[in-house]
């Protein structure tokens, strides 16, 4: 073959299949830049980690790169590249036939006569161009698609930030962790032991020695140090979080941060329930004792009528059903204990705090009544004679009343069915959190019941 | 061309000077008369069709006229016996007293042979008339005499009167190189024809070309380059056109009966590399294929009932055939646009 149209025709064909590669890449990358941020915000608008605008550009690329290989398959050859040139020169396809004669080696009478024809097309030839404007459209296109991808990604990230919390589901989704979160670390405080351990263990997952220090102050009930060691973790990741850590590891410094502070709020709660039993308002008079009027806040003292008139003081009425509101009436059969000798003295701010005349009771264990403002050391559950419930005749049935039909059914199996339900429900409805302790107390309590 | 090439470019020119002397005669049918020349090198015959009194006559003779070339007509008759073509044999005495058989060539045998209304003569006639097209000789008694070169029949057929008429088989049809439809003349062609034929004027075609020179033609046309493309898309026409093929166009599928065969793709590309000579050019384009596709093909395709009956021609399937090949040969779509778009720089 001619060495000059040979020449010519190689970078003509290659220019084409650059052409030919780039725009069937672009063409590729668009719809994959669009399907992949569709995705990737998709998953991250679930809560899920989809790896974000790392994965969104890779399966871009990835496209773009299927699109080029893709291309092969219409890449020209010299005869194509021809071709190509004739249809722009207008030459009678002069450039296709000199091709065809080069390659049979000229052995045509017409073949070396086409081929001097085709050499002085040469200069035409060289100086043909491919047009940018049809690359540039399908890069817009392209580029376009990104930048909608992009955005998509960015909007998914805003939405689904652990500080806003703008959607309802998120919302409930935070609340049922919150609810599931108390009720482990009230199981923690009152129940120690492999709870206990557990609790720590879910706290400090990557710190040993954080994770037993919590442990034992849980055990032995130290829950102010408890709130120190959280503090000080919550301070730590701070300064980690200062210190400008890179994306991935600043995700999970966040992800241990917002958990110890749901543990914090956990405890807070679990404290709550722990304390509710004691800050009975005292404004049933009568019956009431020492009422511990001592609570969190002012608004957890409580007002409920009768509440806290039993068992003059003592500083676990989370174990105990009085935080039923008619739990004076009950604890007059049961508690059989000595009531108040003592009338009932409201923390500052407690407002339903007061004093009362003594109320009566029975013999019974313990004896004492709290000081407002000073819980002492708070002890954990130790077992026997704690408990101020009467036990069941059938502690294994609950007396449930169905029309027809023998109702009696096992505690045991109803119990843990009906605190999901109860828990599932108070979620759902957004009952006060006063009333959600009473309830989770009253499972507690009623599980311990059946243990025994 | 080069100055090897002048010879090739004297004889391309008397061919231009031909055209202009028959077009001296014949008022109008360009298209009749360059695909006439076409077929002549491509050493091909022709079958027209129409009324008469379109100059079927006229333009066989003028060819022949300004070629030099020997001139016979043979008016086809239902009684026309195949001898009265192709000539006899009968006894005669030579100088001596011994009686032979001495063979009596037929109108046949000259350069151009018009067949007019070829369709009223038997079976028997065409078949005759028909083998001496495709072999170039014809064999009586067991002996072979060959015909001129160069040999050319053009045969005419009637499309109205087809009362007693006997249609050429669509075996024999397909040894035409082309069917050529003759129309009517327009209104300005009219007046021209009536200028010169109600007058005293008489035109004549003067000769121009030799016979040697015309040979020589119909050998620089098969030697006329054809690249792999452009034979790679006259296959896929005629293949396209055939109704069995998975891959030819839906209405080819619904409407022909059968389509063209081998000898429809080789009388495309040849007559491609004809008109690219009579042109001037060295190689064959695709507008050259394109420009004889339908009097190379509509002969060699037939149409079923339902397409007559819905009005389907020929040449619409033979232009969907050319569509479908010609999209296979489209860039892609990057280097169409490019093309379309982009410039010199």
């Amino acid at each position: 073959m001619r060495d000059s149209l040979a020449f010519v025709l190689s970078r003509t064909r290659s220019r084409l299949n650059a052409v030919i590669a780039l725009h069937r890449a672009f063409a590729w990358a668009a719809p994959a830049a669009l399907a992949s941020g569709i995705l990737v915000a998709s998953i991250r608008a679930l809560g899920l980690d989809a790896g974000g605008f790392a994965l969104w550009a890779a399966l871009s690329l990835a496209g773009a790169a299927a699109g080029a290989f893709a291309s092969r398959s219409s890449f020209l050859d010299e005869a194509g590249a021809a071709r190509w040139l004739d249809e722009r020169l207008e030459d009678d396809e002069l450039l296709t036939a000199a091709i065809a004669c080069l390659r049979r080696g000229s052995e045509g009478r017409f073949d070396e006569a086409l081929a001097d024809r085709a050499e002085e097309l040469l200069p035409r030839a060289e100086g043909m161009k491919a047009s940018r404007r049809p690359l540039a459209k399908q890069g817009a296109k392209a580029l376009a698609a990104l930048a909608i991808g992009a955005y998509l990604i960015f909007l998914s990230g805003m939405t689904t930030a652990p500080q806003d919390g703008t959607t309802a589901r998120t919302r409930a989704e935070a609340g049922r962790g919150a609810v599931a979160k108390a009720a482990t670390a009230e199981e923690a405080i009152s129940e120690g032991g492999k709870a206990a351990a557990e609790f720590a263990a879910s706290l400090f997952p990557d710190d040993k020695r954080m994770a037993t220090l919590a442990e034992r102050a849980l055990r032995e009930g130290r829950l102010d140090d408890l709130r120190e060691l959280l503090k000080k973790a919550g301070l730590d990741i701070d300064a980690k979080l200062a210190g400008s850590p890179a994306e991935s590891e600043r995700k999970k410094l966040a992800r241990d941060r917002e958990k110890l502070g749901d543990a914090a709020t956990a405890l807070a709660h679990a404290a709550r329930g722990r304390f509710a039993g004691s800050g009975g308002a005292a404004k049933d008079g009568e019956n009431q004792g020492s009422g511990d009027a001592r609570g969190v806040s002012p608004s957890d003292a409580r007002p409920y009528p009768g509440q806290g008139g039993r068992g003059g003081g003592s500083a676990r009425p989370p174990d105990s059903l009085d935080n039923s509101p008619d739990a004076a009436a009950k604890a007059s059969p049961y508690a059989d204990g000595e009531g108040g000798d003592a009338g009932g003295k409201g923390a500052s701010g407690a407002e339903g705090g007061g004093e009362g005349p003594a109320g009566k009771g029975g013999k019974g264990y313990g004896k004492g009544s709290g000081a407002a403002g000073d819980w002492g050391n708070i002890e954990p559950l130790k077992g026997e004679g704690s408990l101020d419930i009467a036990a069941p005749k059938n502690p294994n049935f609950f007396e449930l009343v169905l029309p027809g039909s023998d109702a009696s059914q096992p505690a045991s199996g109803l119990a843990a069915s009906s605190r999901k339900s109860a828990e599932a429900a108070m979620s759902r409805e957004g009952l006060p959190l006063e009333y959600e302790d009473s309830v989770r107390s009253y499972y507690l309590q009623l599980s311990k019941g059946e243990s025994r | 061309m080069n100055n090897e090439d002048m010879p090739m470019a004297a004889c391309i020119d008397g061919m231009a000077k031909a055209r202009e002397e028959i077009a001296k005669v014949i008022v109008g049918q360009d298209e009749v008369i360059d695909l006439a020349l076409i077929a002549l090198l491509c050493e091909g015959h022709v079958l027209f069709e129409g009324v008469p009194g379109l100059g079927k006559t006229l333009i066989v003779r003028s060819l022949a006229s300004s070629l030099m070339l020997r001139f016979s007509r043979i008016q086809f008759t239902p009684d026309l016996m195949p001898s009265d073509v192709l000539g006899s044999t009968m006894i005669s005495q030579g100088d001596g007293s011994e009686l032979g058989l001495r063979f009596e060539p037929g109108p046949v045998f000259s350069n151009l042979v018009l067949a007019d209304e070829i369709n009223r003569a038997s079976p028997k006639t065409q078949s005759a008339l028909l083998q001496a097209m495709q072999e170039r000789a014809v064999t009586v008694r067991g002996r072979s005499y060959p015909l001129p070169r160069p040999f050319l029949v053009l045969a005419t057929q009637n499309p109205l009167e087809m009362e007693g008429t006997y249609p050429l088989p669509e075996a024999q049809v397909d040894r035409f190189l082309f069917k050529v439809i003759i129309g009517h003349p327009g209104q300005d062609e009219l007046v021209r024809i009536l200028e010169r034929t109600s007058g005293s004027y008489e035109a004549e075609a003067r000769p121009v070309m030799r016979e040697v020179d015309l040979l020589a033609l119909q050998k620089a046309t098969r030697e006329v380059v054809a690249a792999p493309s452009l034979l790679e898309a006259a296959a896929r026409i005629a293949i396209g056109t055939q109704p069995e093929r998975p891959g030819s166009p839906e209405r080819v599928r619904r409407y022909a009966r059968y389509g063209a065969g081998p000898r429809g793709a080789q009388a495309l590309v040849l007559a491609a590399k004809a008109r690219a000579l009579l042109a001037g050019r060295l190689n064959a384009t695709m507008a050259d294929v394109e420009s004889v596709l339908v009097p190379a093909l509509r002969h060699r395709i037939a149409l079923n009932f339902e397409a007559q009956g819905e009005g389907i021609l020929v040449e619409d399937l033979i232009a969907d055939s050319a569509a479908q090949a010609k999209a296979a040969l489209e860039f892609d779509a990057a280097i169409a646009e490019v093309a379309r778009e982009g410039g010199e720089r």
